[in-house]
C-alpha cells in the first residue's frame, strides 16, 4: 500500500481468527493504522487481498465494512456532543417507520437501553443523556456500544486505555471478556504490554511497514516483543543514573483550584524527578498548568528558589525558568507548520530580538546546536514540523525547553504515543537534564514510567495529593492504593 | 431524547417569550395603535419573509457555516421572477412559486459546493456569492428592463393574491409559515438527514469517520437554505410588488441576528427552529415598533447591530455560564 | 515566509504572470491603455481600498477576520465631517479621526479577546454599529464643503507627473508592512498567533496584545484610509465605502493570504492591487459599469482561494515524497 513518497504497508499479512482477541503491536509509523485502514475500508490496497469468512472482499468505504460487521472504536473519540448517547448509537443507522422515514424514537431508545444492559453498563450511562455531559470513560464506553447496534463480528480498537484511569480500565478488560463470549473478535491496537499480556489470545508484531511474527501470548514474553518491534535490544528503558540534590527550587504550598485540586503542597530539589501518580482526570495536568500559568488559582503560594511568585500567564512562568511539555503535543506543543527553528526559539524571541528585528542567523545557529543535542533528524532546521516523523516531533517539543535558563520543566505524559526507542532517548534526556541541576516534574500514567523514573512520587486522587512517596518505598501497588481509594 | 433536549430549550423558547410579551407591553404602552389589527397583519406579513429566510440559515449555522448571500440572493430571485411576470403576464403563480424554489435552490447548491467541494470558508464562499447574485441582479435589469424597477402595475391580481389571501381572519403568509417550519421540523428532528446536519456540525470529523456522507448533508444544508431564499424571493414580489437591484441588501444580518437570537449555536451542532421563528418575531416587533414608536428610522442599522452584539454576549454568557 | 512554499510553484511568480497577462490583454483591448502614466492616473480611485489591503493582511494572517471595515471607515469619516462642521480645524480634524478608528479597532479586539468570540461573528455586529451610528449622526445628509488645501491631496498629482498625490502614502505603508511581517520579531508573533493561538499562548507569547495591536493598527489604517477618501470624494455620506469588503478581502486573498491565518506576505499583496487595478481600469475604460465589478471580485476571490488550494495540495505531495527520502 503505497502513499505518495511512502510505503505504509509491505507485502503484509494478518490473520485474525473466531473469538480471539488479536494484539496488533508495533512502533509509531509501523503501519498499524494503516493495516486498520484497509480492513475497514478507509483505504483500498494496491495490492494483496482482503478476506472476510474465507470470501475475497473489496470495500469502497466504510459503511460497506460496518453492514459486513466491522466496527472500530479510534482513539478520538467520534461522538456528537450535542446529540444525545442514543442517537450517536445510531447515527449512521435510525430505525424507521413510515413513508417520510421518519425516525422511530421508543424503538431508538429501547433498542439503545438493551444494548448498554447487555454490556452492563446501562446503570452507567443514560442513553438520554446528551454526549458533551458524559466523561471521557463514558464516551469510551458509548463508543464500544455502538460497535453493538451493529451486530459487529470484529471490533477494532485502537488504544483504548490511553485516556483511561486503571479502574476504568479494569472495568473494560471485563467488558471485553463479556465480548468474548459472544462470538466477537477483538483486535486491540496498544502499545501498553501490560494490555497485551492481560487481554490477548495472540499478538502480531509490525515494523517498519512489514509484518514481523504472530505468537500465541503464552510463547512470548515482554522483552521478547518489545525486541521483536524494536528489532534490537534495548537495555535500558529507564536509565536512572546517580544525582546529587540541591536546593529547593520549587515550593508549592496549598494551592487551590475550585471543583479542579484543592490543598497542593509540595517542593522539588534541584536535579530532583518528582512523579505525579494517579487516575487520569485527577487533576495532574491542571495543577502543573497553574504552576505554568495557564490557569489561575484561587488561593496558595508558589515559591521559586525560595521567593514567592505570582504566575499570571505562560509568560511569567518562561520568564521564571518554567518549561512545559504539554500531553498534546500537536495542538499544544507545536505548532506544526511553523519551522523547526521558530518552534524551538518561539518562546526565548526576545533573546533573538534586537530593535524590533528578529535576528534569524542566530536563531538558526542555536536551532542547529539544539538539533544535534537531541539528535532530531531533519535536513534543515527551517521545515516545517508537520513533516517530522511523530518521534522527532516530541523531541522539538522538548528540546525547546534546552535552556540554560530552565530550572523546572514539566513533562506531561512526555511518552505517550511514541515509539520504544524514541522513549529511551526521551528518558535518557530527562536524566541528563536532572543531572544539570534541572528539576522535573513528570506526569505519567504508566506505572513503570513512574517507578523507574522518579525520585518521589506524589499520589494525586480527586485534586488532592494523597500522599508523596520516596524511590525507595513506592511500588505499583501503594501508588494504586493511594490513587484509587 | 426528546424530554431532555425540550427541557433544555424550553427554557430559551420560555425566556423568548416572555421578552416578546414584555416588548409587546412596552410597546403597546408607548403607542397604543400597536395592538390595531392592521399593525398586527403588516407585522405577520414582514415577520414571514424573514421567517422563512432565517430558517434557511439557521440550517447552514447548525452545520457551523453561515451564509450572507441571502439577502441579495433572495434579490435575485425576486428580480429573475419579475422579470418573468412580465414576460408571461399570466403565467400562474404557482409556476412563479416553483420557478422560485427551483433558482433558490440551485444558488444555494453553488454556495454549499465552494464551501464543500472548493473548501472555501462559508464566510468568504457567500461573501463573493453575495456580490455575485447582486451583480448579477443589476445585469439582467439593465438587459432585460432597462434598469428600472419592477412595480405592482406589471404584476397580475393572481400572482399579489397569493399573499394577500385572509384565512380565519389572519394573513396567509403566516400558514405559509407555519406550514414551512412544520416540514422542517419534522426533517430537522425526525429524519436521518436532519440528525446528520446536528452531527456533522457538532464534529464533522466524527462524521466523516463513521461514513456518513457529509459532503452529501452539508451541500443539502446549503441548497435547502437556497430554496428558503428562493421561496422568501417569490413571497417578496407578491407582498411588497417590487423588485430592485437592491432588494434584499443587509438582509442577511437581520436573519443572522434572528437566529442566533432564536439560540443557535455559531460553532454549530445544536439548535431547534421555533426559537429562531421567536427570534424572528421579536426582531420584527422591534423594527415595526420604529415607525410605531416615531424612532427615527435611521437608528434601524444601528439597532440591529446593537441587538446582533448583545444577543452573541448573552449566548456567550449562557455557555460559560453552563460548563461551570 | 517564503519557506512556506517548498516547491518551484509559488503564488507569487503566478501573479506576476497573471499581471503581465492582464497589462497585455489591456493593451490589445482597451484603446489608450498601456502606458504607466494611464495606470498610476487611474489607480488614483483605488487607493485609499489599497491602504485597507494592508491592515486585512495583518489581520488575516493573525486569524482574524475583519468585516466591519467598511463600517468603521464610514464611522471615521462621519466624524470626521463633524468635527470639521463644528469648526475645528482641519489638522486637528485629522488627529480625532485618526484616534476615533484606532479606538473603533480596539473595540472590536476588545470583543474578541475578552469574550472569546470569533471574529467574524463580533465584526459581523460592529460593522451594523459603526455604520449605522454614522446613519444616526448624517441620517439623510451629507456635509461637504472641506478647504481646498485638504482636498488637494486626494484629488492632486504630484507636480509635472501623473502620480497621484494619495500613492505617496504607499511606499510607506509597503515599507512598514514588510518590515512588522518579515523582518521583525512581532511579525513572527502574528505569524504564530494565526497558525496556532494556543499552542502560542503556551510558548508565552501575549495572543490577546497580538491581537489588540493588530486590530487598533487595522483601525488606524481605516481611518487614514477615511480621510484620503474624503479628501479625495469631497464630500460624507453615511454610506460612504459601502461594499468595500468583499473588494479588499479579494485582493487581499488573490495576493495570496490564507483567510485562516498564518500565510501571507506583503509582495503578493501588492502584485495582486496591481493587477486588480489594472483589470478595473481597463474595464472602466471599457466602459463597464462599476457594479458588474463586484461579480468580478466575487470570482477573482472565488477562483484565488481554489487555485491556492489546489496549488497547496500539490506542494505538500512534493513534500511528502521528499520526507520519505529523508526518512
Amino acid at each position: 500500500m503505497q502513499f505518495p513518497g511512502t510505503k505504509a504497508l509491505d507485502d503484509v499479512d494478518f490473520k485474525l481468527f473466531h473469538n480471539e482477541v488479536h494484539a496488533i503491536v508495533g512502533e509509531n509509523g509501523a503501519g498499524k493504522s494503516t493495516l486498520i485502514k484497509v480492513i475497514t475500508g478507509v483505504h483500498k490496497p494496491q495490492s494483496g487481498k482482503v478476506f472476510l469468512n474465507k470470501k475475497l472482499v473489496q470495500w469502497s468505504s466504510p459503511i460497506e465494512s460496518q453492514k459486513n460487521g466491522i466496527s472500530a472504536i479510534y482513539q478520538d473519540p467520534t461522538l456528537f456532543g450535542e446529540l444525545s448517547v442514543a442517537e450517536n448509537m445510531f447515527i449512521t443507522n435510525f430505525p424507521e417507520k413510515n413513508l417520510f422515514n421518519r425516525i422511530d424514537w421508543e424503538k431508538l431508545l429501547a433498542e439503545s437501553k438493551r444494548i448498554l444492559q447487555d454490556l452492563n453498563i446501562l446503570n452507567i450511562i443514560n442513553p438520554l443523556s446528551k454526549v458533551k455531559d458524559l466523561s471521557i470513560a463514558q464516551k469510551q464506553l458509548v463508543e464500544i456500544a455502538k460497535a453493538f447496534t451493529i451486530n459487529s463480528k470484529i471490533i477494532i480498537m485502537d488504544e483504548p486505555t490511553s485516556s483511561l484511569s486503571a479502574n476504568e480500565v479494569k472495568n473494560l478488560f471485563k467488558i471485553i471478556e463479556e465480548i468474548k463470549k459472544r462470538n466477537v473478535s477483538i483486535i486491540l491496537i496498544s502499545h501498553k504490554t501490560e494490555d497485551i499480556f492481560s487481554l490477548a489470545d495472540r499478538v502480531s508484531v509490525y515494523r517498519d511497514s512489514k509484518y514481523i511474527i504472530t505468537k500465541k501470548i503464552e510463547e512470548i514474553n515482554k522483552d521478547q516483543l518489545i525486541s521483536h518491534m524494536v528489532g534490537r535490544e534495548i537495555k535500558e528503558l529507564y536509565p536512572k543514573k546517580e544525582v546529587n540534590f540541591g536546593k529547593l527550587i520549587l515550593e508549592v504550598e496549598n494551592l487551590s483550584l475550585k471543583n479542579v485540586f484543592s490543598n497542593i503542597s509540595f517542593n522539588i530539589k534541584s536535579g530532583e524527578i518528582l512523579g505525579f501518580a494517579g487516575l487520569v482526570g485527577s487533576g495532574r495536568s491542571e495543577i502543573a498548568e497553574t504552576i505554568f500559568g495557564v490557569n489561575k488559582p484561587d488561593s496558595g503560594k508558589i515559591k521559586i528558589e525560595g521567593k514567592e511568585v505570582k504566575i499570571n500567564s505562560p509568560i511569567d512562568a518562561i520568564n521564571l525558568g518554567i518549561g512545559f511539555v504539554s500531553e498534546n503535543r500537536m495542538e499544544h506543543g507545536l505548532i506544526t507548520n511553523f519551522p523547526i527553528r521558530e518552534n524551538i526559539i518561539l518562546h526565548k524571541l526576545k533573546y533573538f530580538t534586537k530593535n524590533f528585528i528578529f535576528k534569524s542567523s542566530n536563531a538558526y545557529k542555536t536551532t542547529n546546536e539544539i538539533k544535534d543535542q537531541l539528535k532530531i533528524k531533519t535536513s534543515d532546521v527551517l521545515q516545517l514540523v508537520k513533516f517530522l516523523s511523530g518521534g522527532n516531533q516530541q523531541k522539538v517539543a522538548i528540546s525547546k525547553w534546552l535552556d540554560s535558563n530552565a530550572k523546572i520543566l514539566v513533562f506531561d505524559e512526555p511518552t505517550k504515543g511514541v515509539d520504544v526507542a524514541t522513549k529511551a532517548a526521551i528518558h535518557e534526556f530527562m536524566g541528563e537534564l536532572v543531572s544539570r541541576g534541572v528539576s522535573v516534574l513528570m506526569i505519567s500514567s504508566e506505572l513503570p514510567e513512574i517507578l523507574g523514573m522518579s525520585d518521589r512520587v506524589a499520589v494525586v486522587q480527586s485534586g488532592k495529593i494523597k500522599k508523596i512517596l520516596n524511590r525507595e518505598d513506592a511500588t505499583q501497588e501503594n501508588i494504586m492504593v493511594e490513587a484509587i481509594s | 431524547m426528546n424530554n431532555k433536549i425540550i427541557s433544555f430549550l424550553s427554557h430559551r423558547i420560555f425566556v423568548l417569550i416572555a421578552m416578546i410579551i414584555i416588548l409587546v407591553i412596552f410597546v403597546s404602552i408607548g403607542a397604543p395603535q400597536f395592538l390595531s389589527e392592521r399593525t398586527f397583519h403588516n407585522l405577520l406579513n414582514n415577520l414571514s419573509i424573514l421567517a422563512i429566510v432565517s430558517l434557511g440559515q439557521m440550517i447552514v449555522m447548525v452545520t457551523a457555516g453561515i451564509d450572507i448571500s441571502v439577502g441579495t440572493a433572495m434579490g435575485l430571485v425576486a428580480m429573475s421572477v419579475g422579470l418573468l411576470i412580465i414576460e408571461y403576464p399570466n403565467m400562474n403563480p404557482i409556476i412563479a412559486i416553483l420557478i422560485g424554489m427551483i433558482m433558490g435552490t440551485t444558488m444555494g447548491f453553488v454556495n454549499g459546493l465552494l464551501v464543500v467541494k472548493g473548501k472555501i470558508v462559508a464566510l468568504i464562499a457567500t461573501l463573493a456569492t453575495m456580490n455575485i447574485f447582486r451583480g448579477i441582479n443589476v445585469l439582467i435589469n439593465n438587459i432585460f428592463y432597462e434598469g428600472q424597477y419592477i412595480g405592482a402595475e406589471k404584476l397580475s391580481t393572481e400572482f399579489k393574491n397569493i399573499t394577500r389571501v385572509e384565512i380565519l381572519g389572519l394573513p396567509i403568509m403566516i400558514y405559509y409559515v407555519l406550514l414551512i417550519y412544520l416540514i422542517f421540523y419534522f426533517v430537522l428532528h425526525h429524519t436521518r438527514f436532519g440528525r446528520q446536519i446536528y452531527a456533522s456540525g457538532s464534529n464533522i470529523d466524527a462524521a466523516n469517520t463513521l461514513g456518513i456522507n457529509t459532503t452529501k448533508v452539508l451541500i443539502g444544508a446549503y441548497s435547502m437554505c437556497g430554496l428558503m431564499f428562493g421561496i422568501a424571493g417569490v413571497l417578496y414580489l407578491s407582498l411588497y410588488t417590487s423588485a430592485q437591484t437592491d432588494t434584499g441588501l443587509g438582509f442577511e444580518f437581520i436573519t443572522i441576528t434572528a437566529v442566533i437570537i432564536g439560540g443557535v449555536s455559531v460553532f454549530g451542532g445544536s439548535g431547534i427552529l421555533w426559537g429562531v421563528l421567536l427570534g424572528t418575531l421579536f426582531m420584527t416587533i422591534i423594527t415595526d415598533s420604529l415607525n410605531i414608536l416615531k424612532i427615527s428610522p435611521f437608528w434601524k442599522m444601528a439597532l440591529n447591530g446593537i441587538m446582533l452584539l448583545s444577543a452573541i454576549l448573552i449566548n456567550h454568557y449562557i455557555e460559560t455560564r453552563k460548563k461551570k | 515566509m517564503r519557506f512556506l512554499f517548498f516547491a518551484n510553484i509559488t503564488w507569487e511568480k503566478i501573479l506576476l504572470l497573471i499581471l503581465i497577462m492582464v497589462f497585455m490583454l489591456n493593451s490589445l483591448f482597451v484603446p489608450y491603455y498601456f502606458s504607466l502614466e494611464n495606470i498610476l492616473a487611474l489607480s488614483q480611485s483605488y487607493i485609499e481600498l489599497g491602504v485597507l489591503g494592508f491592515a486585512v493582511i495583518l489581520l488575516l494572517i493573525s486569524g482574524n477576520i475583519d468585516i466591519s471595515i467598511a463600517g468603521i471607515v464610514a464611522f471615521s469619516a462621519t466624524i470626521f465631517a463633524i468635527c470639521f462642521s463644528f469648526g475645528i480645524p482641519i489638522p486637528f480634524c485629522i488627529i480625532i479621526t485618526l484616534i476615533t478608528g484606532t479606538l473603533c479597532g480596539i473595540l472590536n479586539a476588545l470583543l474578541i479577546v475578552g469574550f472569546n468570540i470569533p471574529s467574524i461573528i463580533v465584526t459581523l455586529a460592529t460593522m451594523s454599529v459603526f455604520r449605522g451610528l454614522s446613519y444616526v449622526l448624517l441620517k439623510d445628509d451629507a456635509i461637504y464643503g472641506f478647504p481646498k488645501s485638504f482636498t488637494y491631496f486626494g484629488t492632486g498629482y504630484i507636480p509635472n507627473t501623473y502620480v497621484p498625490l494619495e500613492l505617496i502614502v504607499f511606499p510607506f505603508l509597503i515599507l512598514i508592512t514588510w518590515f512588522i511581517l518579515h523582518q521583525s520579531t512581532f511579525g513572527k508573533k502574528i505569524y504564530s498567533v494565526g497558525l496556532n493561538p494556543e499552542a502560542s499562548f503556551r510558548s508565552g507569547i501575549n495572543v490577546k496584545q497580538v491581537n489588540i495591536i493588530v486590530f487598533a493598527w487595522a483601525g488606524f489604517l481605516y481611518s487614514l484610509a477615511a480621510i484620503l477618501l474624503v479628501s479625495r470624494i469631497g464630500s460624507v455620506r453615511p454610506n460612504i465605502a459601502t461594499g468595500y469588503e468583499l473588494e479588499i478581502i479579494a485582493t487581499v486573498v488573490f495576493g495570496g493570504t490564507a483567510i485562516f491565518g498564518g500565510y501571507g506576505n506583503v509582495w503578493g499583496y501588492v502584485l495582486a492591487f496591481l493587477t486588480l487595478v489594472s483589470m478595473r481600469s481597463g474595464l472602466a475604460l471599457l466602459n463597464v459599469p462599476g457594479q458588474y465589478m463586484a461579480i468580478i471580485f466575487g470570482l477573482v476571490l472565488i477562483f484565488s482561494i481554489l487555485a491556492n488550494n489546489f496549488i497547496n495540495q500539490i506542494n505538500e505531495k512534493k513534500i511528502l515524497e521528499k520526507r520519505s527520502k529523508d526518512g
